[in-house]
């Protein structure tokens, strides 16, 4: 894929802003949504290979984003990061069949292997 | 392809305690799945080889070899196969492997029986999906646990 495309969710601003400025530097489209609700109007107006997305959110959080995105966009990997990580958020995550799970503090090199490594995965199992 | 079948679907249980897989066995056996069970991680690829499965059970301490470590390659064998692990002691890192690994479900132990039915329910659902088998059965049991 020439210009993969991220949508990246997260409540805090510096995240948004280092994910942004870092995958634009990778040459992905990316777009950032700072609630569940505002990334699923951007999910309705553009087209995006990969979700990232927070757990703990004001409002919508990652959990309850990630069920509506997998009844809408049922192929749409999904990664989910958090500062709060716990076996029964992993175990909801795993069920809600997210592609990984990805705890914070996290080096941005190592989450863009993951993410890489599952937009990958997406294409091989949809050729 | 649609198959007439006689069960649920097919489970492997795979766990060193006998009385866990008994008991696993004879609850899975009276909800209407077809039941088999293994001891250790060789046991388990033994039995994967002689029949098909939908899904399988399978406990992360065994005595020949992690369950999370077998996993891999177990699906890399039957992709199609639907794998729940199970533990007494689970760590965020151990989800995140099984998750990694391919896993469909993860449950911990001690559980419910209401939560492996439902688990199993969900887990033999998605095989036949991915296998692209539609199941005729009309005749399930009620649960007698």
């Amino acid at each position: 894929m020439e210009h993969p495309s991220i949508l990246v969710v997260d409540d805090e601003l510096l995240i948004r802003d280092l994910l942004y400025d870092f995958f634009q530097g990778q040459g992905w489209e990316i777009a950032v949504a700072e609630s569940g609700e505002k990334a699923l109007e951007i999910l309705r107006e553009k087209k995006v290979d990969v979700l990232l997305t927070d757990l703990r959110m004001p409002s919508m959080d990652g959990m309850v984003l990630t069920s509506q995105v997998r009844r809408e966009y049922p192929n749409l990997p999904v990664v989910i990061m958090t500062g709060y990580p716990s076996v029964d958020s992993a175990v909801s995550a795993l069920r809600a069949r997210v592609a990984d799970y990805i705890t914070k503090p996290f080096s941005v090199n190592d989450l863009y292997k993951r993410v890489e490594s599952h937009l990958r995965s997406q294409e091989e199992g949809t050729e | 392809m649609t198959i007439t079948k006689t069960s649920d679907g097919r489970v492997l249980v795979t766990d060193d305690e006998p009385g866990i897989r008994e008991d696993l066995a004879d609850y899975l056996s009276n909800l209407g799945y077809e039941v088999a069970t293994a001891a250790d991680a060789a046991g388990a690829l033994d039995r994967l080889s002689q029949a098909e499965y939908d899904v399988l059970l399978l406990d992360d301490m065994l005595p020949d070899e992690t369950g999370l470590d077998t996993l891999p390659r177990l699906l890399d064998l039957y992709p199609d196969l639907s794998v729940i692990m199970m533990t007494g002691y689970p760590t965020i890192k151990s989800v995140i492997a099984a998750m990694r690994r391919g896993a469909c479900d993860f449950v911990v132990k001690p559980f419910e029986l209401n939560e492996l039915k439902t688990a199993v329910e969900r887990a033999a659902r998605r095989s036949r999906w991915h296998s692209g088998r539609t199941v005729t059965d009309s005749h399930r049991p009620e649960p007698t646990v």
